[in-house]
């Protein structure tokens, strides 16, 4: 790629500009164990479109060792600028603090320095691990190729459940087709944790580089030697991408494209060591790592009886995962019943593991609850550790527990203890001579519950009336507006005589209309109705049924038509009723 | 009507086969045959009699068992129909000397409630009940203030009762329930495969919690929660 763009150049017209290069070193990690190697980079930026290699200085215990070189070309309105990254492997031979001389350049007659370095080489323990040397199918980057794998384990030689990292990575230059078909580590003899899996570019001889990694925790359970890997992917190269194209052309590989490529690492050789039996405390269960320890009483002050809850966390670098149940002392005075345990995992190797024990105490008295121990083992230190909780004081008050505390404080409950025996004279005997009978819960007889009712349905009608009473009191204009014509036609329906009509009439009048039509000639009374938007049909019809009634009323009877006028007021009645029915539906 | 009357009367005098058997377990006991007695007991229970004086009789019968959880079990019982019997809370205290676990104090309102049996506390609320509601109608007859005044002391009367009700019903965080067997271990899970909790003994009243299949949740010993297998416990309706 970086040739490809080295050729295009040539069609580009050059204008040098004015000479400006910058000449740099520096070395990363500034500190690492014998065993290790850092990386020095030396970078040269111009504007020039080549550069001779820098001049490398030579330092005793220190190899310095070429791993490749990478050129990036910009050109930015026609303003040519050109970097170089040389990079080296240093590798010391010995412990020591290391000052790198300065790197030189010569360019034009005029000698570019880079500013000294420092290395600092511990002794450490670390075991060199460098990449796994890839497989065939594998090969590395340095050799032009745009595909590759790696993997990695550190530290090599470890203690029995020790943390031993596991790095895989996968280097592709190239566009690949959907997610390469992983095939896990076996873990057999292991127990393993899968770390979050990451994804990064790298310069990788000059070439940008995709990384995937995937890292895997392993915890070794028995000593002997293991063989990590090998790790197998499966990746297909996008046969449609520009980008590959050009990287076939750059790589030389033509039939990289569109083809499936099934990648191995080296199997990766681990040695596990037991955890030494020499100098282990009393309190180690086994726990490798590095860890701290605190724990306290849920409550400082209880009655003889009461249950007490004992806290004891272990948190730190390990598998707390694998931590047995933490030894307590025996406690006088206080019964410690099981513990129940709980552990997480961040997302590193660090954890925390929780013990909670309930602790009875069964006889009263200032406890103090010391010697609860916890003991690991430190690979980096080489040692055992252990830790201890500070005194953790419990104030018991009371009398001595009931039955047989005192005995129970001592010796743990168990099935096969046989009952107490009853004292000898305190029973008192039976009651005889009574009836059986079947008692019955108040609250579940229904009859009861009915009773229960009736002096709220009491209440409820006396207050529930005058309530009502008090509303229509209130609103009597509305109340007789809203009962006008239901009370005119029930007087109506029951008419005797023609006196009842009138007066039903009116009254419905007042009520409804708010018309006090009483003293009113039949004229009045029609204008009256005109006016609150009653017809003037309606009003004589109205008018005309009232004259009729009033005339019947005061006019001379006739003594043949008994019978028959016997029967008029209930037949004018309705046809009232029938008219004010008509003035309801029109009325305001 | 005479021979009527006179045959209701015979009935009413010839002792019912429950009765009968009562009398049986009763004499069962006094001859020391305490399992026969119990069984009596127990099979007058089964049929629905509830009655202080089976319960106090079949927990003493346990107790000369040695059966210390269904003994507790009577009492409790027992209590909950007479609890101002002299003779029960005697025996009841004797018992709880011989427990192993200790169990937590209820608190004084619990235990004040305890003096007296649910139809108690239901018929004296029901009086202040009535007594308030007919002072309310009597109000409405005649205002007289008076009246206001006896419907609010009538009131306060049965809000007290009424508390001391509730805190019969309600003054647990679950239903009290006995254990039965000799030594069990409570689980920390509703199943065998769960840890050991503590133990617990015969007799130690706890408050019955959820039921998950055939194990059920109890708080013990004031704090502590756990789980045990339900035919191990006797809750107390």
């Amino acid at each position: 790629m970086v040739r490809l763009l080295l050729l295009l150049l040539l069609f580009y017209p050059l204008q040098a500009a004015a000479q400006e290069v910058r000449f740099e070193a520096s070395i990363e990690p500034a500190s690492v164990a014998l065993g290790e190697h850092a990386t020095l980079t030396v970078r040269i930026s111009g504007t020039e479109s080549s550069f001779p290699d820098p001049q490398m200085p030579e330092v005793d215990g220190l190899i310095l060792q070429p791993a490749g070189t990478s050129r990036h070309i910009e050109i930015i309105n026609g303003r040519f600028s050109s970097q170089v990254a040389h990079t080296y492997l240093a590798a010391p031979t010995r412990a020591g603090r290391f000052a790198i001389p300065p790197f030189r350049l010569r360019l034009d007659d005029t000698l570019y320095t880079t500013e000294e370095l420092a290395l600092t080489v511990t002794p450490g323990v670390s075991v060199p691990s460098p990449p796994s040397a890839p497989s065939e199918n594998s090969a590395p980057a340095a050799a032009g190729r745009l595909l590759f794998v790696e993997a990695e384990a550190s530290p090599r030689k470890a203690y029995v459940n020790q943390p031993i990292h596991y790095v895989f990575r996968l280097y592709h230059g190239v566009q690949l087709r959907g997610n390469p078909r992983y095939e896990p580590l076996d873990t057999t003899g292991f127990i393993s944790r899968d770390l979050e899996q990451q994804a990064y570019t790298d310069w990788v001889d000059g070439v940008r580089m995709s990384v995937s990694q995937a890292e895997t925790v392993l915890f070794a359970t028995a000593p002997g030697k293991y063989s990590l890997g090998p790790t197998r992917i499966q990746c297909e190269i996008d046969p449609y991408s520009m980008f590959n194209l050009l990287a076939d052309v750059d790589t030389g590989d033509l039939t990289l494209a569109g083809r499936t490529k099934n990648l191995e690492t080296r199997p990766i050789e681990v040695e596990v060591l037991p955890v030494p039996a020499q100098g282990r405390p009393e309190s180690f269960t086994g726990a490798v790592g590095q860890y701290t320890l605190r724990g306290y009483l849920d409550r400082e002050k209880v009655k003889t009886g009461e249950p007490v809850v004992l806290t004891i966390t272990v948190e730190g670098q390990g598998n707390v995962e694998m931590i047995d149940d933490i030894k307590l002392p025996p406690f006088p005075g206080i019964q410690a019943y099981d513990t129940e345990s709980q552990s997480t995992m961040g997302d590193e190797v660090r954890g925390k593991k929780t013990f909670k024990t309930t602790l009875i105490p069964t006889e009263p008295g200032a406890r103090v609850l010391s010697g609860i121990r916890f003991a690991y083992f430190d690979p980096e230190a080489e040692k055992f550790e252990e830790l201890s909780i500070p005194d953790l004081e419990l104030e018991v008050t009371g009398p001595l527990a009931a039955g047989r505390a005192a005995k129970t404080a001592s010796k743990p409950p168990s099935p096969e203890d046989t009952p107490p025996a009853i004292s000898e004279q305190g029973l008192r005997h039976i009651h005889t001579g009574g009836r059986l009978s079947r008692e019955r819960q108040l609250l579940r007889q229904p009859v009861f519950l009915i009773v229960l009712a009736i002096p709220l349905l009491a209440l409820g009608a006396v207050y529930g009336k005058e309530w009502l009473a008090r509303l229509r009191h209130g609103q009597e204009p509305l109340w007789r507006r809203s009962r006008a014509l239901a009370t005119a036609r029930s007087h109506l329906k029951k008419v005797a005589d023609y006196a009842a009509i009138p007066q039903a009439v009116h009254s419905y009048l007042a009520d409804r209309l708010n018309l006090a039509s009483r003293g009113m000639s039949l004229r009045e009374l029609r204008q009256a109705l005109a006016s609150r938007g009653v017809s003037e049909e309606l009003g004589r019809e109205l008018t005309g049924l009232l004259e009729v009634a009033e005339g019947a009323r005061y006019g001379p009877g006739d003594p043949r038509s008994a019978a028959a006028a016997k029967d008029r007021p209930a037949e004018l009645g309705r046809k009232a009723a029938e008219l004010l029915r008509k003035l309801e539906a029109v009325a305001p | 009507m005479m021979r009527i009357v006179l045959l209701l009367l015979l009935l009413l005098a010839a002792p019912a086969p429950a009765q009968e058997d009562y009398e049986k377990a009763n004499t069962a006991y006094s001859k020391g045959r305490f399992s026969e007695a119990a069984e009596l007991y127990r099979k007058l229970e089964a049929e629905g009699y509830r009655d202080a004086e089976l319960y106090y009789n079949l927990g003493n019968a346990y107790f000369e068992l040695k059966d210390l959880g269904r003994a507790r079990a009577g009492y409790e019982r027992a209590r909950q129909l007479a609890p101002r019997d002299a003779d029960l809370a005697h025996n009841l205290a004797l018992l709880r000397t011989e427990l192993r676990d200790n169990e937590p104090d209820p608190g004084a309102l619990v235990r004040l409630a305890a003096l007296f049996t649910e139809n108690e506390l239901v018929f004296v609320s029901s009086l202040f009940y009535f007594l308030a509601a007919g002072l309310a109608l009597a109000y409405s007859r005649r205002r007289n203030e008076g009246f206001l005044w006896g419907v609010a002391a009538a009131l306060v009367c049965l809000l007290f009762v009424g508390g001391l009700l509730l805190c019969q019903k309600l003054g647990q965080p679950g239903r009290p329930a006995v254990v039965i067997p000799q030594t069990v271990h409570l689980k920390n899970g509703p199943g065998r495969e769960f840890t050991d909790s503590i133990p617990l003994h015969a007799g130690t009243l706890v408050q019955a919690l959820r039921q998950q299949g055939d194990w059920r949740e109890v708080a013990a010993l004031e704090r502590v929660k756990g789980w045990i297998r339900s035919e191990e416990l006797d809750v107390l309706d």
